[in-house]
């Protein structure tokens, strides 16, 4: 079979075992930095939360 | 130790394991697992390109029982479950028709055959669980996009029997599912890298629904906290 590479050229297995890792470990990163992401933003809403509470318990007192 | 901990120390380990199999697959696919006769080294993509597709069958099976479940029940973690799997379920199928793809090349002599029932019914149901995705990102995040995602995504299901069985109902290029060979080894030779393969496929789909549900769970965290400072 003519296939432009000669029949039995790895490269097309290099090519699939390449890619499956890759898309594995680029899908891994990018819900890992989302995760993070949203962690940070729930940190930030919680912490001011706290301080308006804290200021508003300040300013009553 | 919380449970949050405990949750997160069990992904880890699910996560380590995951990579070791998948380490381990590759050894015994690349360097252990014989060339084929007629098909040479190009036969090694088996070990990927049919794990990634019973992987992505499992996924959108999952959508499935998410979706009806979203649809009878009502509660946010079947429709979390729904969306985590069908994103798996599409790159599992994108992988599916790009080893495929990279596998018939050298072996049929062409990138893709619109003749090929398999490669065509594989196509459309990767175009679905897109469909299905496009929905979630663009739609508003609340019950009327859940609703109408579970529809699509319990419907979309009808068409992987189809994709499965299209080998048996319409008989072009895709060969029909065995493990049997036409190289010296035994089929044994053939059998342990692929069920080593499918242990791998099956840990990291495991390992990655945990980690995209926990970020499914941070995100609804998020807006819950945001709803209640505009209620403020």
């Amino acid at each position: 079979m003519e296939n432009g590479f000669g029949d039995f050229d790895p490269i097309f297995v290099f090519a699939a075992y390449a890619i499956v890792w890759i898309a594995f470990f680029v899908y891994l990163y990018y819900v890992a930095r989302r995760q993070s992401d949203i962690r940070s933003q729930i940190d930030a809403l919680k912490e001011s939360a706290q301080s308006e509470k804290d200021n508003s318990e300040s300013g009553g007192s | 130790m919380s449970l949050s901990d405990r949750r997160f120390s069990t992904i880890d380990i699910v996560g380590v394991a995951a990579f070791a199999v998948m380490l381990i697959a590759l050894y015994l696919a690349i360097v252990e697992s014989p060339s084929e006769r007629v098909q040479g080294i190009h036969q090694k993509i088996f070990y990927v390109h049919v794990p990634s597709a019973l992987v992505a069958y499992v996924s959108i099976g999952v959508v499935a029982v998410g979706s009806g479940m979203y649809l009878w029940k009502r509660t946010h973690k079947w429709d979390r479950l729904a969306i985590a799997s069908a994103e798996l379920g599409v790159i599992l199928t994108t992988l599916t028709l790009v080893t495929g793809s990279l596998w018939g090349r050298p072996v049929w002599g062409a990138w893709w055959n619109w003749s090929d029932a398999r490669l065509v019914t594989t196509l459309v149901m990767w175009l679905v669980y897109v469909a299905y995705l496009m929905l979630r990102s663009l739609g508003e995040r609340g019950p009327a996009t859940s609703r109408a995602a579970a529809v699509l995504g319990l419907l979309g299901f009808v068409n992987v029997p189809i994709t499965y069985f299209s080998v048996y109902l319409w008989t072009f290029l895709h060969p029909l599912p065995t493990l049997q060979s036409s190289t010296d080894r035994p089929e044994s030779a053939i059998l342990v890298p692929f069920l080593v393969g499918m242990a791998a496929f099956t840990l990291l789909y495991v390992y990655l629904m945990a980690m995209r549900m926990r970020l499914e769970e941070s995100q609804h965290e998020l807006d819950d906290l945001r709803a209640a400072r505009e209620m403020l």
